[in-house]
């Protein structure tokens, strides 16, 4: 696969406060990619420095391997579909569609044929002459997709398109925008805060925190492979506590040595070790190699979310097996399910559950998905 | 509760429609009358088309609307976009307090200082004309551009910032993303601007006042100057109107708001579709639309071009200033005074002249404009006192008789007045003194005598005494003898006494609504001009009989034609005045305004005295004998400043207790 993008060494900054630092991205032909942070990481900054409405402080843009930092938007081969659609008011479905065509002066018999050829793809034939301020938001959602894709453009940029859906069509728009990826074969970027959203669509994910990309790669690499503390706790729950290398493929944590599968760290190095709640088996409190006292227990549907308090560090655990509050139970964990990551800078930062509630998590995401 | 809140809004919509249904109802009445309905006539609207000066006045409005509405308008939206799109966020919130402060400012204030703006400049660059209608514009187009700002900015901040962008990342320059998708989203909001605009460039008066030059009339200055006589019923039917053009627009904005819009144009297409037509192709749509704006923008710069070279293309102009409706201007069929010298002096020196009329509401109007400079006139026609001040000021010029032949029609008893004793600056006009005007159906003809008429018992709570302190001094004064322009403090103190005395009789204190109210028979007894009794006995009531007599000491007044100082043509000045007094003009206004003529020619014409009837000819020209005697004994003179405030004191205690 060719690149079609590349970014290199991109700084840039907002009034003294760097959004980017140092970023160095290589974008390939055809590819499903995803910028995915919590707001304020410098992803959707990354978009529109590809969009053109933003320019680099220091740093290179290539597309199809040559520089592309000065050229106006209107120029670029890429379209985007906006976060809030940015659809035009004053025209009606087809003339939304038509409209990238009509500036580049296509005959109008071709016009006609195109954006019917779009709106059949996004199943909206029969809507041509609405207006676009009477259609639902899932619908105009579809009418920013066509009018981004009827230019044929080489690079689809979507910024957190599905945000401001509903759950159910959320999930829907998500295949749909999969399928359409395929059958184009046009190269997505795809900017989102939502991590499961990310790992279901994505070929490639780009985890960003801080204007700074933390990991690249893809959705099993990022899941099963952190790279660091960051990445550990925002792309699935992870319990995440100090441990001791003692050699390979030998770890101790929370006063318990494990064997594990990692290896290739100093002797006796000090290491974050990833614990996932859903490899986390409860056993009788004598059969565990750690044990502790359970502090809540949550329903979730498929499963409980069990809290428990080990040595002071409280981990979360997935299980179907029902315990109680206050009980003292056991546990084992499998080496393969541990997964050892270098100190970083997130270091110590996260994965704690001492206080966890998930009303506080709904609050952040909220806020979260108003700023950007 | 519920009832009550119905009551409300009914007495609402009452406050607010009451007038206009009034104001519709009379513009259709047969007779002048504002307090009988004797019949429905569209007499005042066929009044209203012959009216030239006020048709003109009217067109003058318009054309300054228009220019103003869209000069702001462009601006405006510029300005908006531009402070939209500041980056700094104090800056934005400075510049919209900035541009929201003419709009509470009052109009007075932003008047007063537009025009000193313009003398200063004017006066820095070497002007000698500061004002005209450039100014008038600028000054029209600065008060409308905050409006135009209010409206179209929260349109921009309401719209999504993506727009633009996304109409950029579809293969839009900047520019083509501003045309194509930013300004249509603005439309209605600048549409609404353009309305709100429009509307306050046709009534503003404040500022028009202050900022216009000679020459240029607005329709509310002329309506505001015909205060020296009642306001003609033409005007009704010319408010009524405007009335009409407004709700209109008004209803045309409202269309263009989205919604409304968005189902109109469904509309419109359902109908196309039911003919069996293709929907329009919305780039035939851009055309209609483009034509249109085009056809507009020719419009104005239409208007414009012909406003300028109306005012600047003719060599010989003539400005005249008079009080409203004081020259016979073609209505009713008389004859239009100033197309005729127009005409006259063609023919008469084989050159065109123009004549830019313009009014006054009051002699310290007039003295105000004046002695400011900021304009200039070539023939002013003020009142005694104030040519007196005047002369005593250097701002008159002495006249040269040669070129004022007529002047010997002028009767001898004119001559020597104590406000030009030698008789250099000025030629009368006009003159009037001020009699008792009674409802003989009321009053008892033999207690018609004197100024003891308004002091009478018998007529308690039915006598009306002028709202203004010189006047109402003036009946008592001279009911008692007293030298009305005394410095005797004593005397005035008199006077009061007189007219505290009075007060319990008195129905209420009034200036020009004596006219309705003695017309309705709603008062019995009054002191006015003898002009003004022929207007009100014209529009009486039929239960209504006035009549009018003379006490024997009482106020005169004269108007005189004069040359101001600022006079940029005196040759032709003085062949204005000559002009008007000749046979056909100086008859023409002696018919018009009702007042009496100093002029020969006009008094002791037959046809004159054939027109005007015995009776009137016997009130408005009593008997001459030692007018002018009379008239330098009776005649209201200047005070002094300090005189003039004791009276104004010894007045409030009048009014106050």
């Amino acid at each position: 696969m060719d690149k079609i993008i590349e970014l290199k060494n991109i700084t840039k900054s907002y009034d003294g406060e760097a959004v980017l630092d140092d970023i160095s991205l290589d974008i390939y032909d055809n590819e499903f990619i995803t910028l995915l942070g919590p707001s304020g990481c410098g992803k959707t900054t990354t978009l529109r420095l590809i969009g053109g409405f933003e320019t680099p402080d220091s740093g290179d843009i290539l597309f199809g391997g040559e520089r592309i930092n000065d050229v106006p938007p209107h120029k670029r081969n890429v379209n985007t579909v906006f976060q809030r659609y940015a659809l035009f008011p004053h025209l009606n479905v087809f003339e939304n569609v038509a409209f990238p065509l009509r500036e580049r002066k296509v005959p109008r018999d071709e016009i006609t044929e195109r954006v019917n050829e779009m709106l059949a793809m996004v199943a909206l034939k029969g809507f041509e002459h609405r207006s676009v301020t009477s259609l639902s938001g899932g619908q105009q959602q579809r009418v920013a997709i066509a009018r981004a894709l009827v230019g044929k453009p080489r690079v689809l940029l979507l910024d957190e398109p599905l945000a401001a859906l509903d759950l159910k069509l959320r999930k829907d728009m998500q295949q749909e925008l999969k399928n359409i990826q395929k059958a184009t074969g046009i190269t997505f970027i795809f900017v989102t805060h939502d991590q499961e959203e990310a790992l279901s669509m994505s070929d490639t994910i780009v985890v960003m925190s801080e204007g700074r990309i933390q990991q690249i790669g893809t959705s099993q690499d990022v899941y099963n492979e952190p790279k660091n503390a960051f990445v550990a706790d925002f792309i699935g729950e992870s319990n995440i506590v100090d441990g001791v290398m003692l050699r390979d493929k030998l770890v101790s944590f929370s006063g318990h040595t494990f064997p594990c599968v990692d290896g290739g760290f100093g002797a006796n190095e000090p290491v974050d070790v990833v614990v996932r709640p859903e490899d986390v088996d409860i056993v009788a409190e004598d059969k565990g190699m750690l044990t502790g006292v359970v502090t809540s227990v949550t329903f979730m549907g498929v499963h409980y979310e069990v809290i428990v308090d080990i040595g002071g560090f409280k981990w979360m655990i997935q299980t179907t097996d029902f315990v109680d509050v206050d009980e003292r139970i056991g546990l084992y964990i499998e080496p393969d399910a541990i997964h050892i990551m270098k100190k970083s800078e997130f270091s110590g930062l996260y994965g704690d559950y001492a206080s966890f509630s998930n009303e506080f998590d709904e609050l952040s995401d909220a806020e979260s998905e108003g700023e950007e | 509760m519920k009832r009550a809140s119905k009551i409300f809004t009914f007495l609402m919509f009452l406050f607010l429609f009451a007038p206009l249904v009034i104001l519709l109802v009379f513009s259709f009445n047969e007779a002048r009358s504002l307090s009988v309905f004797s019949g429905f006539s569209l007499k005042w609207y066929k009044e209203l088309f012959r009216d030239t000066e006020t048709l003109n006045t009217v067109r003058n409005t318009i054309i300054l609307a228009v220019c103003a509405a869209g000069v702001s308008t462009v601006m405006g939206t510029a300005a908006a976009v531009g402070i939209h799109r500041m980056r700094s966020k104090y800056l934005r919130s400075a510049l919209d307090m900035v541009t929201n402060i003419p709009m509470i400012n009052p109009d007075i204030i932003t008047g007063i200082s537009m025009m000193l703006m313009f003398v200063f400049a004017s006066r820095l660059f070497g002007f000698a004309n500061s004002l005209s209608f450039i100014t008038l514009l600028i000054a029209h187009i600065t008060f409308c551009l905050p409006y135009v700002i209010l409206q179209v900015l929260p349109r921009l901040r309401q719209m999504d910032k993506s727009l633009p962008e996304a109409a950029m990342d579809l293969g839009c320059t900047p520019w083509g993303a501003f045309w194509k998708v930013e300004l249509p989203e603005l439309m209605p909001a600048i549409v609404t601007g353009m309305i709100m605009a429009f509307t306050l460039s046709l009534d503003d008066f404040v500022i028009s006042y202050f900022t216009t030059g000679t020459g240029f009339q607005t329709l509310p200055i002329r309506i505001y100057n015909m205060t020296k006589k009642t306001v003609t019923p033409d005007m009704y039917a010319l408010a009524t109107i405007i009335f009409f053009v407004i709700l209109a627009l008004l209803l045309l904005s409202n269309l263009t708001d989205s919604e409304d819009s968005q189902r109109l144009r469904a509309a419109r297409k359902a109908k196309r579709a039911a003919k069996g037509r293709p929907p329009m192709d919305p780039r035939k749509q851009r055309f209609l639309y483009a034509g249109g704006g085009c056809l507009a923008l020719a419009a104005v710069a239409a208007a414009v071009v012909f406003a300028v070279t109306e005012t600047d293309n003719k060599p010989q102009v003539l400005n005249v200033y008079n009080w409203g409706e004081y020259i016979s201007d073609g209505s009713e069929g008389s004859m239009d005074v100033v197309k005729e010298f127009e005409a006259w002096y063609k023919e008469e020196y084989g050159r065109p002249v123009q004549v830019n009329y313009t009014t006054f509401a009051s002699n310290e109007d007039m003295y105000a404009k004046l002695s400011q400079g900021a304009v200039s006139y070539d023939v002013i026609i003020p009142s005694d006192y104030m040519i007196e001040r005047m002369i005593g000021e250097d701002m008159l010029l002495p006249l040269d008789f040669d070129n004022i032949p007529n002047y010997e029609h002028i009767a001898d008893n004119f001559r020597g007045l104590y406000y030009d004793p030698e008789n250099v600056y000025s030629v009368p006009y006009t003159y009037s003194m001020v009699g008792v005007i009674y409802n003989a159906n009321e009053v008892d003809p033999a207690d018609a005598v004197g100024w003891d008429l308004m002091w009478n018992e018998k007529y308690a709570g039915r006598i009306l005494q002028f709202n203004n302190s010189r006047d109402a001094f003036g009946t008592a004064m001279y009911r008692a003898g007293i030298d009305v322009n005394t410095t005797d403090r004593t005397q005035w103190d008199r006077a009061l006494e007189a007219l505290l005395e009075q007060r319990r009789l008195v129905k209420s204190y009034v200036m020009d609504e004596v006219y309705n109210m003695m017309e309705a028979g709603e008062g019995a007894v009054a002191a006015y001009y003898a002009g003004d009794y022929f207007t009100m006995a014209d529009a009486q009531a039929p239960s209504v009989d006035l009549r009018f007599y003379y006490p024997e000491a009482t106020n005169y007044f004269v108007d005189a034609m004069c040359i101001p100082s600022c006079c940029q043509n005196k040759e032709l000045a003085e062949i204005f005045i000559n002009y008007m007094l000749s046979e056909e003009p100086a008859i023409a206004n002696a018919e018009y305004t009702w007042y009496a003529s100093p002029n020969d020619l006009v008094y002791t014409n037959e046809d004159y005295i054939d027109e005007m009837g015995e009776d009137a000819m016997d009130i408005l020209y009593p008997d001459l004998e030692g007018f002018a005697d009379h008239y330098n004994a009776y005649a209201y003179r200047n005070l002094d400043g300090e005189l003039l405030d004791y009276i104004n004191t010894l007045w409030e205690t009048l009014k106050i207790n």
